[in-house]
C-alpha cells in the first residue's frame, strides 16, 4: 500500500518546498499527491477573463508548476500520484452559455499537465469530472468526450486517469453528484476502458465527499472493488466540505464519519492501493509553528489505517498463527476470525491463565514462543502493542502480526463467556 | 391524482370524524393511518412495551371500527398506513423482539384488511453495523417480510418497504432500503416468489434528502415499484418532516431540497397514486389555531405538485 499526504497543507510553499520535505521525510512520509490546484484556478482564469483583464497564458501556469515538479525531483521526492485542478461545485454563476468555453479551458490545463506528469514519471492522475459546466441528464456524453480526449493525450502504457465521486451543490445543500453511485462510476469506467482500448481508467474515491452525501461507504467501496487505485483519507462534519484530520469531526466522543464501513470495505475488496491524506484544513487551522508538530501524526494515522485494512492479509501470509493475549481482543478475533485462521494456542502474560483453556484455545505462558513451527506468525491481541512487540523479538520472535477489533467485519450482541469471567483488554 | 396526509396530531381516538373531517375540509382526500402511534419507537428502543397490542384481533377490529367508520363518514380514504417500527430491536430481548415479530406485525397486517387499506408502510432492519454488510441485514428483514407476504397476499395488501437513514454520532447516513437498484431487484424476487405484488416502496423524500439521494433517478429507478409516498422537508441535516419548499442553505434562498426532481421523476413514471405528506410535526410547531390553516397550504403543495406532475 502506498501512504502519501496531499500536497496542500503540508508543504506549505509550493514554490520553495525544501523545508516541507525534510519534514515529510523526516517523519517517514515519503511521497504527496502533487496537486496542480495550487498552482492553476479555473475560477480565478475565468474571473479574469469576464473582467477583460487577464494576462494569463497557458505557459504560465505550465512554468510554474514544471518549476516546482523539478524542485521535488531535486530534492528526491517524486510523486507517483498527482491531482488535476478542481472546480469548486460550489461556484456560482457558471451558466449554460459559458460551458464551452470552461470545459476547454478545463481540457487544455489537463492534457498540460497529464504532459508534465508523464514527463516526470508520474502515473496516476487524479481527474475530476465535468460536473459544473454540464447540463443535467447529459453527464456522462461530456464527460465521454472528454476522458477519451484525455485518454488521447496519455502517451506512456502505464498513465492511469483516475475519475473521483463528486457531490452536487442543491442550492448550497452538498447532494450525490457524479460518479458517487458506485454501479454507474464502475460503467463509466468499465465504458472508457473498453472504448479506449486499454486499462487507462481507474478510481479514486473521496471519503469526505461521500461522508457528505451520508452513503453507505462499505458499499460503494465493495461495488468498485479493484477499480479503486487511490483512496482520500479525510473527514468533515457532514455537512461542510472541510478537508480535516480524521477522528477530529467529532460529536458524542466519535468521529461522524462511518470509518467502519471505510475498512470493511477495502478489507473486503483487498485494497492495495494508494492512501492519500487530507487534512489541510485542520492544518492550516494552527498556527506555522505547529503545524510541523503534526507531520508525524499523519505519518502515524497513515500506517494506522493501512494495518486496519490489511489486519486480514497479514494472517493469510503466514501457514499457522499463534495469539498473544487472552482477553477481549482474544475473544473478538475468535468470533471473527477463528474458523479462517485457527490458532495454535494463545500465550498470555499473566500465569494466572497458564495452563487454562480460553475461546477453545490453551493459554500458554510466552516461553512457548520459542518452539513455533516454521512460517507461523504471533499475532498480537492485546493494545500493549509496543511493548509486547519489543519482548517478542528480545525473544528472537520476528514473525510478529497485529489484532485489533476497533473495527470488526461484524459484532455480536451476546458477548461470550468465559468461567469466573475475569478477561482484560 | 389523490392527496393525503398523515393522521397524527389530527384524528385522534375520542372523536375520529372530528379529525377526518378537518382533513376533508382542508382539501385532503386520503390519509396515512398512523398505526405507529399505538407502540411508540422511543419506548421501544427503551425496552418499553405497551400492552396495546396484546388484544385480541377481534379487540382490535372493535377498537379501530369507529375509526373506519369516520373516515368512510367524512369521505376520506385510508389510503396507506405506517406499521409501528422498529420490528426489531438490536440487543432487545429475544422475548421482545419475538412478539414485535410474531404478534404486533401479523396483528397490524389484520388491522390494515379491517380498514381496508392498501398499502402498509414497514422499516428494514438496522443491523448493517452488527452484521457486517447491508446484505446480511437485508437476509434479516426478508425473512420478516417474507413472514407477512401470505397474509399480504390473502388480504390483497401490498407491504412497503421506505428508504430509512441510520446516524454515526448524529451525522445522518443511509439506513436500509436506500440503494433504489437493489430494492428495485428485491421488490421483484419477492412478487415473483409470492405470485402476487405483495411488496412495494415507499420514497420518503426528507430521508433521501438527509442522504444526498438524487430524487429523480431514485423514483425513476423504482418506477412502478413505488406505491406511496412520505413527502415532508428538512434542512439536509435534521430529519425534521416540514413543509416542502421550507430550507434554503445559500443567500439565493432557492429550496436545498430537489423539489423539481422530484416532480421530474414522478412524471417520468407516469405516478397517479397519492401524494401523501407525512408532515405529522408541523402541526405541533404551528399554533393550534392555525391547524387548519396549515392543512390547507399542504394539501395545497399537493395540489401544485399534482399539476407539475400531470403537465407535459
Amino acid at each position: 500500500m502506498k501512504k502519501v499526504s496531499a500536497m496542500a497543507g503540508v508543504i506549505m510553499n509550493p514554490e520553495k518546498p525544501a523545508q516541507s520535505i525534510r519534514q515529510l521525510k523526516a517523519a517517514g512520509i515519503l511521497e504527496v499527491m502533487f496537486d496542480f490546484g495550487l498552482f492553476v484556478s479555473y475560477e480565478w482564469i475565468m474571473g479574469h477573463r469576464q473582467q477583460k483583464k487577464s494576462d494569463w497564458t497557458p505557459e504560465t501556469t505550465r512554468e510554474s508548476f514544471e518549476t516546482a515538479m523539478e524542485q521535488f525531483a531535486e530534492l528526491g521526492f517524486l510523486s507517483t500520484i498527482a491531482r488535476l485542478p478542481f472546480v469548486d461545485i460550489r461556484s456560482k454563476g457558471i451558466r449554460p452559455p459559458q460551458y464551452e468555453e470552461w470545459n476547454y479551458l478545463i481540457l487544455r490545463i489537463a492534457m498540460d499537465c497529464i504532459r508534465v506528469c508523464e514527463k516526470i514519471g508520474c502515473e496516476n492522475i487524479i481527474v475530476q469530472p465535468l460536473c459544473v459546466s454540464v447540463e443535467r441528464g447529459k453527464e456522462w456524453e461530456a464527460n465521454r468526450d472528454f476522458y477519451l480526449a484525455l485518454a488521447s493525450a496519455c502517451h506512456k502504457k502505464d498513465t492511469k486517469i483516475l475519475l473521483i465521486n463528486q457531490c452536487r451543490n442543491q442550492n448550497g445543500h452538498l447532494v450525490r453528484g457524479i460518479c458517487c453511485d458506485g454501479t454507474e462510476a464502475s460503467k463509466w469506467i468499465d465504458t472508457l476502458n473498453k472504448e479506449a482500448g486499454e486499462e487507462r481508467f481507474g478510481f479514486c474515491l473521496d471519503v469526505g465527499n461521500c461522508n457528505l452525501c451520508g452513503q453507505n461507504i462499505q458499499d460503494v467501496v465493495t461495488v468498485l472493488g479493484k477499480r479503486i487505485q487511490a483512496v482520500i483519507l479525510t473527514e468533515n462534519n457532514g455537512k461542510e466540505m472541510t478537508r480535516l484530520l480524521p477522528f477530529t469531526a467529532v460529536a458524542d466522543r466519535r468521529s461522524v464519519l462511518d470509518w467502519l464501513g471505510v475498512i470493511r470495505g477495502l478489507r473486503e475488496i483487498e485494497y492495495d492501493g494508494y492512501l492519500i491524506l487530507e487534512t489541510v484544513d485542520t492544518t492550516v487551522a494552527f498556527s506555522p509553528l505547529l503545524q510541523p508538530c503534526l507531520v508525524p501524526l499523519y505519518k502515524e494515522l497513515l500506517d494506522y489505517f493501512a494495518m486496519q485494512i490489511q489486519i486480514e492479509q497479514d494472517l493469510k501470509k503466514y501457514e499457522r498463527v499463534v495469539l498473544f493475549g487472552a482477553g477481549n481482543m482474544c475473544r473478538n478475533y475468535m468470533k471473527c476470525y477463528g474458523d479462517r485462521y485457527p490458532p495454535l494456542f494463545t500465550c498470555d502474560n499473566n500465569p494466572k491463565l497458564w495452563d487454562t483453556e480460553f475461546e477453545g484455545l490453551a493459554v500458554k505462558s510466552p516461553e512457548a514462543l520459542k518452539e513455533l513451527p516454521e512460517n507461523c506468525g504471533v499475532i498480537i491481541c492485546n493494545i500493549f502493542y509496543r511493548e509486547i512487540e519489543e519482548q517478542l523479538r528480545s525473544m528472537g520472535v520476528d514473525k510478529i502480526g497485529y489484532f485489533n477489533d476497533e473495527y470488526m467485519p461484524s459484532f455480536y450482541f451476546d458477548r461470550l463467556k468465559r468461567a469466573g469471567d475475569n478477561a482484560r483488554g | 391524482m389523490e392527496i393525503g396526509v398523515q393522521t397524527k396530531n389530527i384524528v385522534g381516538d375520542k372523536a375520529p370524524l372530528e379529525g377526518f373531517m378537518m382533513l376533508k375540509q382542508a382539501g385532503f382526500s386520503c390519509c396515512d393511518f398512523s398505526l405507529n402511534e399505538y407502540l411508540k419507537s422511543h419506548g421501544l428502543y427503551g425496552g418499553e412495551v405497551n400492552p396495546f397490542f396484546d388484544q385480541s384481533v377481534e379487540a382490535l377490529r372493535e377498537f379501530f371500527a369507529p375509526k373506519k367508520e369516520a373516515a368512510r363518514a367524512a369521505g376520506i380514504r385510508i389510503s396507506q398506513m405506517h406499521m409501528p417500527y422498529p420490528n426489531y430491536v438490536p440487543g432487545a430481548t429475544r422475548e421482545l423482539n419475538d412478539y414485535l415479530l410474531r404478534a404486533v406485525a401479523p396483528k397490524c397486517m389484520e388491522i390494515c384488511a379491517f380498514l381496508e387499506c392498501p398499502y402498509i408502510v414497514v422499516h428494514g432492519f438496522k443491523l448493517s453495523h452488527y452484521l457486517g454488510s447491508e446484505a446480511a441485514e437485508w437476509e434479516k428483514t426478508l425473512g420478516f417480510l417474507e413472514s407477512l407476504a401470505p397474509m399480504a397476499r390473502e388480504f390483497g395488501i401490498c407491504i412497503c418497504i421506505e428508504n430509512l437513514y441510520t446516524s454515526i454520532g448524529g451525522h445522518i447516513v443511509e439506513g436500509p432500503c436506500c440503494d433504489a437498484r437493489k430494492a428495485a431487484e428485491r421488490i421483484d424476487a419477492v412478487n415473483d416468489k409470492f405470485g402476487k405484488e405483495v411488496l412495494g416502496f415507499c420514497f420518503d423524500t426528507g430521508h433521501a434528502n438527509l442522504v444526498g439521494c438524487d430524487f429523480e433517478d431514485f423514483i425513476v429507478t423504482l418506477g412502478d415499484r413505488l406505491k406511496v409516498l412520505h413527502i415532508h422537508d428538512n434542512d439536509g441535516i435534521g430529519d425534521l418532516h416540514q413543509i416542502p419548499f421550507t430550507f434554503a442553505r445559500s443567500r439565493e434562498n432557492k429550496s436545498s431540497t430537489d423539489w423539481e426532481g422530484f416532480v421530474r421523476g414522478l412524471r417520468r413514471i407516469h405516478f397517479d397514486r397519492v401524494l401523501s405528506f407525512e408532515t405529522a410535526p408541523v402541526l405541533t410547531a404551528f399554533p393550534e389555531v392555525m391547524k387548519r390553516d396549515v392543512l390547507r397550504f399542504i394539501a395545497e403543495i399537493g395540489t401544485y405538485f399534482a399539476g407539475e406532475i400531470k403537465r407535459t
